[in-house]
């Protein structure tokens, strides 16, 4: 543990560009051996990149189709031909628990991805510009983050979803692309839309605290006392040194944002069956866990490792990517 | 250090449970779980007929009459009923002994308050319809009432003196007696009404006064918890019970894991299906109406095409449906036609609807859109979360998927998801809100355009005029007489014509309750049947 | 000092009128009319009954247009009338409904928040005394597993386990005391929610703290490591801590809807999603008023605070 060295920094800096150049290649070196000394961090990249895997290509290899019902062969417990068993209406519960996991990847990226572009658009632009524009974008994040969360998603949810749907049946008509009737792009539209609009002012602040109190460290004061014009000093000490902390939050946010989408199911208005949400498979799993735990449990752990995952991810890239870490 | 601690901690945690969970049971209380959904209320109200409060109603309050759990008709406050030749006037006499819980009598003109209590718009008791809408002037009374209103007048509806109601009806109806037969036209005090407020006068601060078995002696709406007492006054035998206590439990898990605990006795929101062989007892069945369909809206696209409903319901093999629906053995009966099992007559030879996949095809290709690709948003819903409707739904949209490639649908459990789109609902859930065996009048309410059914938002604006023919005829007619009968049957298969029932199954009525709750049944109008009968033995 | 607090008083004014506005218009514009909710969810009324609905929407206002009815409401508030629910618990004072749900709530989350910092610091602690090593691992992957399974698959378990199997309590259900053990249960789940939080912040300030010289030179004059660690390391390593802890209390006695939900505790999570459920007007906009003032009044009192306590913060 090797606690911050200014001096370093400063000394970094008198020399931009050449050093910043020999140290690109460092930064990026350093960052993956310490992230492989790393063996939680290592097993959670791993479990991330298998759910990745399975969630792009998973529905393609999928032994039964996700919808296709048996009811003869309903509430069977895992065996060789059904991997994971099959659920109240006699489906496969692996084949629905891959398609789960192509929607559990795409809540948590779009949540995450459209949290995090509103994130940096305003926090980056708050801490730069400071003064009365700040202050408005701060007070707007604040009221956001003052109401209670989970009414705001659920009254987004209510309030959004009729116009979208009847936006895409307007898009239907026009275009006769099937791809707009498929209710299970609305549920995901407006599970992302909600979730991200209460996600985005936690990293607002974040950002926008990492722009101001990066600007005030030593080095950056220097950098600009020499001449470096702000697109530099932005590139290459600002965002270099946010690095590590927006990527904790990033990661966890993911990891919440499968969690919500689950809470969301629970409450009925999440991603509506028959599509396959893990959400919505443990909702619909909770009627019969006495006497068929796996239909439960399937879903609860995988949740909980990609959750566990997804932390330990994010922790060992902080670890990697902290700046101050240089050896 | 911890370890200990932690020891420490769980044996403290131990004896504490130990110490209270050892209190002695009373022998003679029932404890109830009301609540059936998260939208339910806590509630008592005597006189709304409806909500979740509706089960308890005979508790506080008796019926008029009532039918038993054979489907026997059995007398509550009136004891004797009467008619004039072409069923448009009844008289109806008070019992004598029938009275309040402060030991005055019932008389005629108190209970005709109370009905009128009930018809006032305000208080929003939407089936009172049902019930009196036949009555001269009562209509009209509806319609002229102020929106403040605490009450109307119902010109039709008259004391000829302190022991006889005289109703007079607009049409015929020489089944009167049975549709009143119910616990929604249970009576409260008009007076009392007035001075609290509808939705107050029954709380215990107000000191109600009734005329059921029991009294509402405490009503906790924050903990949602509430306690009945016998009434003193009570006026027919026992009541058994020394108390009958209820809290609040929405939650099925929570319901079923509460009552494998012996915390309590029976339940309105059903255990889980599952736990089935975990307690047999609590879901030993019997005989009640328990219609319960799904209707295609024949007014709203693409459901406005008979041709589409047609194919619809050609394409699903509705024995898998129940299948799917009724997984475990017992729990559910299949039904193949529009009349209940129990109502007064049914076609003894209708084997439901054909599955047949290919006439299902060319309907579909005869239909005004020609092919599933055309087919505008199926919107669908079997409103609420209860797990067989979920299940059978579920079960007929894949069918739909397989057989005619339709993936247009859009399914939403909580009907208020449509939000707007609420008009637009093509496929909903409900029952026939009729809560007497009468054939006749079940089709009335499914299918005549005046009936509850395409009254409601579900079926509104179906009309089939040879059906309404049938059945405006057959009202006419006294309940024995076998041409009712035949005219039942015969606006069934009008109905059935035109697609826009789909039958697959009902849910057994399970007692909902364990072993040691002897004589709880509830009735066809769900509410318990006789709670003055209801006592406790355990083996 | 003064003008400052004036400003922030009116900015959140400000705020909290925009607030009901927002609110109150994704109601009207988008949950819609709560009558006709009434009659779609109630499945014993008659949709067609335009008498009743009519008589209904007058009775509470409804039949007017939106801004109508939100000048209304807001002319209310400032009166002290928070109006009466429509369908929750039918014509009583919103107020009253609150001001029992919402203490309920609080003790909660005061409870379940003063369980979670003292066990996740003192398993933080732990785990940074035992870096990398096996015990570490267990505490901070468990901590977090447990707290990746939702809440509504955690407590049918545990009442499975605590309950059926090990026969310890009965069926915790709805509110009697924080001092009754139906309180424990769900205290307990509430805990575990903000504990992976408070474990690793303690866990790296520790570690932090572990490497400072102060800490080498005590323990080479020869302190006993357990007054090294009450004394030397415990203290610098609980500030930052305190700060999260409060910031999880104040989040969570705003109800934990999950819990609640569940094992039906009458408090102010419950109001949320009931009032939500129901399209009960006057209830969501109390729960938005009261949810939405809560956290405005801490902020304030840390910004009145903060100043004293720090004197490096200045008010600008």
């Amino acid at each position: 543990m090797s606690a911050a060295r200014p001096g370093a920094n400063v000394s970094r800096v008198i020399d931009d560009r050449s050093v910043f150049v020999g140290e690109q290649r460092n930064l990026w070196q350093d960052a993956v051996r310490r992230f492989s000394k790393n063996w939680l961090a290592v097993a959670g990249f791993f479990v991330i990149v298998i759910f990745l895997v399975l969630a792009l290509i998973g529905p393609h290899i999928a032994p039964y189709d996700f919808l296709e019902q048996n009811i003869v062969k309903a509430y069977q417990g895992p065996s060789a031909e059904r991997f994971l068993g099959t659920d109240d209406l006699g489906r496969d519960v692996f084949s629905r628990m891959l398609h789960g996991a192509r929607t559990a990847a795409l809540v948590a990226f779009f949540t995450t991805i459209i949290s995090l572009v509103i994130g940096v658009l305003v926090g980056g632009w708050s801490g730069i510009q400071g003064g009365r524009a700040d202050q408005f974008l701060m007070w707007i994040s604040d009221l956001i983050q003052a109401m209670p969360g989970l009414l705001l998603v659920i009254l987004i949810n209510t309030t959004l979803r009729r116009p979208i749907v009847n936006w895409f049946d307007a898009l239907y008509e026009q275009t006769r692309n099937p791809f707009y009737l498929n209710t299970l792009w609305l549920d995901y539209v407006l599970v992302f839309s909600a979730l991200a609009l209460i996600g985005w002012p936690g990293l607002a602040r974040l950002i926008r605290g990492q722009v101001l109190s990066i600007s005030e460290e030593d080095y950056v004061l220097a950098a600009r006392a020499l001449g470096a014009s702000e697109r530099h000093i932005m590139l290459r000490h600002v965002i270099p040194n946010a690095l590590g902390p927006l990527v904790v939050a990033v990661t966890a946010g993911m990891g919440g944002a499968v969690l919500l989408e689950a809470s969301l199911s629970f409450l009925g208005i999440g991603i509506q069956p028959p599509n396959a949400s893990w959400g919505s498979m443990l909702e619909e799993g909770r009627r019969y866990w006495q006497i068929f735990p796996h239909l439960m449990l399937i879903p609860a752990v995988t949740i909980g490792i990609v959750q566990v995952a997804f932390v330990f991810l994010g922790d060992g890239l902080n670890d990697a990517l902290d700046p101050r870490r240089i050896s | 250090m911890s370890k200990k601690l932690l020891s420490l901690l769980i044996v403290a945690l131990v004896l504490l449970m130990s110490a209270t969970g050892a209190l002695a049971q009373d022998e003679q209380v029932l404890r109830i779980a009301t609540g059936s959904s998260g939208v339910a209320n806590f509630s008592f109200q005597i006189l709304s007929a409806g909500g979740d409060q509706q089960n308890w109603i005979t508790f506080q309050s008796v019926p008029p009459l009532y039918f038993d759990v054979d489907s026997n008709l059995r007398t509550g406050y009136f004891n004797g009923w009467d008619q004039n030749e072409d069923s448009t006037v009844w008289t109806f006499t008070v019992d004598p002994d029938a009275r309040w819980s402060d030991g005055t009598s019932i008389t005629a003109q108190q209970v005709i308050d109370s009905w009128q209590v009930q018809a006032a718009p305000l208080n929003s008791v939407g089936r009172i319809r049902t019930y009196l809408g036949n009555v001269a002037g009562f209509a009209d009374a509806r319609e002229m009432a102020a929106e403040d209103a605490m009450t109307v007048d119902v010109p039709g509806l008259s004391a000829l003196d302190d022991s006889t109601v005289q109703v007079e009806l607009v049409l015929p109806d020489p089944i009167f007696f049975w549709r009143i037969a119910t616990a929604h036209m249970a009576i409260a005090r008009a007076e009392d009404v007035l001075e609290h407020g509808f939705n107050e006068f029954w709380k215990p601060e107000n000191n109600p006064i009734v005329n059921g078995p029991f009294i509402l002696t405490s009503f906790d709406a924050d903990q949602q918890k509430a306690e009945m007492t016998p009434n003193p006054e009570w006026w027919k035998d026992g009541p058994l019970l020394d108390s009958v206590s209820f809290q609040f439990v929405t939650d099925q898990t929570i319901v079923g894991t509460m009552a494998l605990n012996d915390q309590i006795d029976a339940s309105l929101a059903p255990a889980p299906s599952v736990l089935r062989a975990q307690m047999p007892d609590y879901f030993r069945q019997f005989q009640a109406i328990g219609f319960n369909t799904f209707w295609m809206q024949p007014t709203r696209e693409p459901t406005s095409d008979p041709k589409v409903r047609e194919a619809l319901i050609k394409s699903v093999d509705w024995n898998a449906v129940f299948q799917a629906a009724f997984p475990i053995e017992g729990s559910g009966v299949m039904t193949t036609q529009t009349l209940d099992d129990i109502v007064t007559c049914q076609n003894p030879d209708a084997t439901g609807y054909p599955y047949d996949v290919e006439g299902a095809q060319a309907a579909l290709a005869e239909s005004s859109y020609g092919s599933a690709e055309m087919l505008p948003k199926l919107r669908v819903t079997p409103r609420g979360s209860n797990e067989f409707n979920n299940r059978a739904l579920q079960a007929v949209i894949e069918f739909w998927r397989q057989n005619l490639g339709i993936e247009n649908v859009e399914f939403q459990q909580d009907p208020n998801s449509f939000g707007d789109d609420y008009d637009k609902i093509n496929l909903s859930r409900d029952d026939v809100v009729i809560r007497f065996p009468d054939a006749a009048t079940y089709m009335w309410a499914a299918g005549h355009s005046a009936g509850p059914v395409p009254s409601s938002s579900m079926l509104n604006g179906y009309k089939n005029e040879a059906l309404e023919a049938a059945i405006d005829e057959a009202l006419t007619l006294p309940p024995d007489d076998p041409r009712r009968c035949e005219l039942a049957l015969e606006a069934q298969d009008h109905y059935e014509g035109d697609y826009v029932i789909m039958h697959f199954g009902k849910p057994l009525r399970s007692a909902n309750a364990r072993e040691h709750v002897k004589e709880y049944y509830s009735g066809p109008d769900v509410s318990v049947i006789e709670p003055w009968k209801i006592y406790i033995e355990r083996m | 000092m003064a003008s400052f607090l004036l400003i922030r008083l009116l900015r959140w004014s400000v705020g909290l009128l925009l607030i009901l506005f927002v609110t109150y218009a994704m109601m009207y514009y988008g949950a819609g009319d709560p009558i006709r909710m009434m009659f779609i969810q109630e499945e014993d009324f008659d949709t067609t009954d335009e008498a009743v609905m009519r008589a209904l929407r007058a009775k509470y206002g409804l039949d007017q247009p939106f801004i109508a009815q939100f000048g209304n409401y807001l002319h209310k508030l400032a009166q002290g009338d928070w109006g009466r629910s429509i369908r929750l618990q039918v014509d009583r004072p919103v107020l009253e409904i609150v001001q029992f749900r919402l203490p309920i709530s609080m003790q909660l989350g005061f409870a379940a928040t003063a369980i979670s910092a003292v066990v996740g610091i003192a398993l933080g602690v732990l785990a940074a005394l035992y870096h990398n090593r096996w015990l570490d691992r267990l505490i901070v992957t468990t901590v977090l597993f447990v707290t990746s399974i939702p809440v509504f698959v955690t407590v049918p378990m545990l009442l499975l386990l605590l309950v059926l199997i090990l026969k310890l309590i009965p069926v915790p259900y709805g509110w009697n005391g924080l001092f009754h053990r139906d309180a424990i249960l769900p205290v307990a789940v509430i805990a575990i929610g903000p504990l992976p939080g408070i474990v690793r912040q303690t866990r790296s300030a520790m570690l932090e703290v572990k490497s400072q010289q102060y800490i080498t030179t005590a323990r080479a004059k020869g302190v006993p490591e357990s007054r090294i660690i009450l004394r030397h390391m415990l203290r610098p390593v609980l500030t930052p801590v305190i700060t999260t802890v409060g910031l999880i209390m104040i989040a969570l006695i705003n109800g934990s809807l999950f819990v609640e939900l569940i094992l039906n505790i009458p408090g102010f999570g419950l109001l949320t999603i009931e009032g939500i459920r129901k399209v009960d007007y006057p209830i969501i906009m109390a729960v938005a008023v009261v949810g939405t003032l809560i956290i405005f009044v801490s902020n304030f009192v840390v910004d009145i605070i903060y100043p004293i306590l720090d004197p490096r913060v200045r008010i600008q």
